[in-house]
């Protein structure tokens, strides 16, 4: 009824299309579709929303799905290569502070959302254009644009999210909308995902909300705090497009070829840039995104979301042991896992003897995996608690999976799998605990420091990656994984100890948060 | 004056060289026909005395090279010669004190047989030979059927060699045959060449340059390199014909064996292997990838594929007089084919270079093992947190068992 009257009043006093047709407000209803405070409008919207990110993580990962043509035309080791992926990183180890100041300060949701998905765009045209002039360098320069704009796109996007649907029956799409975007494309890899500042405004509601919140993590990176009521879920609808981009893009490059007469850099370029059209999709869902917000603010009289962030980089001497601990865990685990994708298909049609499309689908079978089962780990951890035993469940199953793909010649689809479960586990463990270590003030600064050194990690393991591989080869690469992950390992065991040496709440099970959270309300 | 005839004993010019510590890779391949007899007891050795000997006169075109590595209960001869097509015989002695007998007038002759001989007879353990009868090129732009429509071979028996004198590194116990077509009216080898480098061991270990194959004192090692040819096409894929005496009725089988360390051979997982004998008195082994650039880093691998052995009469092969000396008249021969690279890819028309090794021995093949550094770092890895977590459950265990003394008040 409010919601109606408010509606009324603002049509009132709307633009003059409203006044000219002279038809009474009150009789006037807009259209479902048309009606900023109706479910079918937020759809809208969110299917919008949706999109936003897409042309992103297609692009992001164009470099693994034409590793090979990318090593042969432009002629560069995999050192090289891996630079692509490490300049996606560089920007992110100090633009993760700064996302939600940009949006909240300098530029607007509106405004940044389309300037951020212009560096993407332009980003990708630049990658591509390194192709067409046979310019190594200048695809670097491409990545590095391209990383400007597509993690800071993801601030956006949860901004826009917290926007649309706090407060809402979100809740009744969420979970639907994530399985459906998560099956359909899987994420990309990228340090984005890890980083998520977790703003809990309701402490009751703290643990629930931010194990189901950790579980869709994976599925989304916002970087900006969001409001949770006890019952309500918020998800990011992340559409990246690592499978599609996995299989199209090498069909479109031997097109293209066979079209040009050879392959070469020119051919390269093209498909990059053909590529990069998603982009341009991306660019017209944010104008339409922005056009929708700005009519919504007039209609509803409500304010353009924010962030909320509040970064104080001088909060980081005042981080406990155990934060430290799990930093070392983040970065020790996603090192392993990603620049492994990034690599991993020459490494499953050598050894394996696969063929090319399907050493991409066992690729990306880690990220079609966590698609469904992050929201039932999320589930999981919440109704168990006892983070830190599923962190360590996680780390394990990873280091086995690690084993057997280097030291065993069984089916690698089992330790794809397991990689895929443990991925998803560890974010739905490990992410929580960072909020139960800091007060709310600080856990801006704690998760943007978690995503900083977690893209610096991810930037310069990449090109470590790419030396080892084309000096020793894939048996020492994964050996090294494997080193990283034991450190992992180390710092979980660590992490255990501290934490119940000092009688820390990290390892709980639900029901003794629940009786905590009781006797201190007595 | 008459041109002295060779001894029955030992020809009257041998250059001899010591063995140097060390090793030096990229072994020139000769084409040896291999025959094996059925070897029994052959021992191997850590190290050998390794001499060079070119035999012959100094005026004389020099194209045999004999390789004598001798151990402390055996001796193993290596002859590769260019008389005809490269080729190698391979033999395994028993005893310290075999010597190689070659009767010249017999070996330029039509009729070659006897003309060489390793003595005492009844020494011999082990003996086979390998040839490599064709250069071979094909169309690989017709990918259809892999590797495409073959041109006109090369025959090595018609390649001019030159004096393996001049290009003999003692140092490196090493050795190249280089060669070019005698007759080449299309001038394709006019700035090229084929060489067979020849690279023999006097203890185990590992070479600096890919493939880097494992080698014992028991091997020796042949590098193949194309070098400066002409393509007769823009997609170009050469190839190259071997041939060995076939055991018994059948060929043996080219052993493909996959494994997970590619830790000297990035991104090659797999190791080619040919045996004589079971269990094998004799081996050649190599591994399934061809360099493009002399660096032969990475970038620069293409595939390597062996077709399988299928016999093939004597007389449908270039006629190798030094494995026909040392084993008479053959009749058929077992012959397989390999092809270097793939139509799309890093391939000849990069650098026009070419270069693949194999390793020849006797005994059985050497085999890889992981690397202490990988095997150390296992062991950190695993260990660490293995111990810590062993270590903090058996205390935490401990320290359950005291008894609270605190009695509740209720």
């Amino acid at each position: 009824m409010e919601e109606e009257e408010e509606e009324a009043r603002a049509l009132l006093a709307g633009g003059p299309d409203e006044a000219r047709s002279g038809i009474p407000a009150a009789s006037r209803a807009l259209s479902a579709l048309c009606d900023p405070s109706h479910l079918a409008h937020r759809l809208l919207v969110l299917l919008l929303m949706c999109f936003l990110g897409f042309g992103s993580y297609f692009c992001y990962d164009n470099p693994a799905a034409l590793q090979t043509q990318i090593q042969r035309d432009m002629q560069v080791n995999t050192t090289k290569f891996m630079l692509l992926y490490a300049w996606y990183s560089w920007p992110n180890v100090v633009l993760c502070f700064l996302g939600g100041f940009l949006i909240d300060r300098v530029f607007g949701i509106r405004w940044g959302t389309i300037i951020f998905i212009c560096f993407v765009c332009i980003g990708q045209v630049i990658f591509a254009l390194g192709g067409i002039f046979n310019a190594f360098w200048l695809m670097e320069l491409g990545r590095f644009v391209f990383g400007i704009g597509g993690e800071s796109l993801a601030v956006a996007q949860n901004t826009y999210a917290v926007s649309w649907f706090k407060g809402k029956e979100l809740n009744l799409v969420f979970g639907l909308q994530l399985s459906m975007a998560r099956i359909l494309f899987s994420r990309p890899v990228s340090g984005d995902l890890i980083s998520l500042p977790l703003f809990m405004y309701q402490s009751e509601s703290l643990p629930s909300s931010a194990c189901v919140w950790a579980a869709l993590l994976p599925a989304s990176h916002p970087q900006a705090p969001f409001q949770l009521s006890s019952s309500e879920f918020y998800s990011e609808f992340a559409f990246s497009g690592s499978t599609v981009n996995m299989n199209l893009m090498g069909w479109l490059y031997s097109k293209i070829e066979a079209s040009l007469g050879s392959a070469g850099p020119t051919t390269l370029g093209a498909t990059l840039l053909i590529g990069g059209i998603t982009c341009i999709l991306s660019l017209i869902c944010a104008l339409a995104l922005a056009y929708l917000d700005q009519r919504a603010e007039k209609i509803l009289h409500k304010e353009q979301g924010k962030t909320g962030e509040v970064i104080k980089l001088t909060d980081i001497k005042d981080f406990p042991l155990p934060l430290w601990l799990i930093f070392i865990i983040c970065v020790g685990y996603y090192v392993v896992v990603f620049p492994f994708i990034g690599l991993g298909k020459i490494f499953f049609i050598e050894k394996f003897g696969f063929s090319p499309q399907a050493a991409s689908l066992i690729n990306s079978v880690v990220y079609v995996i966590s698609a469904p089962m992050s929201p039932i780990f999320g589930l999981l951890v919440d109704k168990t608690g006892k983070n830190i035993i599923w962190v360590l469940c996680a780390v394990t199953t990873t280091l086995v999976s690690h084993m057997m793909l280097a030291f065993t010649m069984w089916n690698p689809w089992i330790a794809m799998c397991l990689l895929g479960l443990s991925y998803s586990l560890l974010a739905c463990a490990l992410w929580p605990m960072v909020a139960f270590l800091v007060p709310e003030h600080q856990l801006g600064t704690a998760y943007g420091f978690m995503q900083s050194i977690q893209n610096l990690g991810l930037a310069v393991i990449s090109i470590i990656a790419g030396m080892i591989l084309d000096t020793r080869g894939y048996l020492f690469l994964d050996v090294f994984f494997i080193a990283c992950v034991s450190v992992a390992l180390l710092s979980v065991v660590l992490l255990y100890l501290v934490n119940r040496a000092r009688g820390g709440n990290l390892n709980y099970s639900t029901r003794q948060r629940e009786e905590m959270k009781l006797s201190h309300t007595e | 004056m008459t041109p002295r005839l060779p001894a029955a004993e030992v020809a009257p010019h041998v250059l001899v060289w010591g063995a140097p510590p060390g090793c030096a890779p990229s072994p020139m391949l000769l084409l040896s026909l291999l025959l094996s007899l059925a070897p029994s007891g052959l021992r191997g050795e850590e190290t050998r005395q390794v001499y060079l000997e070119v035999p012959g006169w100094p005026d004389r075109p020099q194209n045999l090279l004999h390789i004598r590595a001798v151990g402390p209960n055996s001796t193993l001869h290596y002859v590769w010669g260019s008389l005809g097509p490269p080729a190698v015989v391979l033999v395994a002695t028993n005893t310290p004190h075999s010597v190689l007998r070659i009767d010249w007038t017999r070996l330029l002759s039509p009729e070659p047989e006897g003309g060489l001989a390793v003595l005492p007879k009844d020494s011999i353990q082990f003996s086979s030979a390998l040839i490599f009868t064709r250069l071979l090129e094909f169309d690989g732009s017709d990918s259809a059927e892999p590797p495409g429509k073959p041109y006109a071979p090369y025959p090595l028996d018609e390649f001019s060699w030159n004096n393996i004198t001049d290009s003999l590194h003692p140092a490196t116990l090493s050795a190249t045959f280089r060669g070019y077509p005698k007759h080449d009216p299309a001038g394709a080898f006019a700035n090229g060449s084929l060489a067979f480098r020849v690279q023999a061991f006097d203890r185990a270990g590992r070479p600096t340059r890919p493939p880097r194959l494992l080698h014992t004192a028991d091997t020796c090692q042949l590098e193949v390199a194309l070098a400066g040819a002409s393509p007769r096409g823009n997609h170009s894929l050469f190839g190259i014909e071997v041939a060995t005496l076939g055991q018994g009725p059948g060929c043996p089988v080219i052993q493909e064996q996959r494994s997970i360390d590619d830790e000297y051979s990035p991104a090659v997982f797999q190791l080619d292997q040919l045996l004589w004998g079971s269990p094998p008195s004799g081996f050649v082994q190599w591994r399934p990838v061809v360099f493009s650039h002399e660096q032969a880093d990475r970038g620069s691998a293409l595939s390597c594929r062996a077709s399988p052995l299928h016999p093939t009469l004597a007389r449908a092969l270039p006629r190798s007089s030094v494995v026909r000396a040392f084993f008479g008249p053959q009749q058929s021969y077992c012959t397989f084919n390999l092809t270097f690279g793939a139509s799309t890819g890093p391939g000849y028309w990069d650098q026009h270079y070419l270069s693949w090794s194999l390793l020849l021995g006797v005994g059985p093949p050497p085999v890889d093992a992981l690397s202490p550094l990988i095997l150390g770092i296992m062991a950190v890895a695993l260990g660490t947190p293995g111990l810590l977590l062993l270590g903090s459950g058996l205390a935490l265990l401990l320290r359950r068992k005291p008894p609270s003394e605190y009695r509740s008040i209720t």
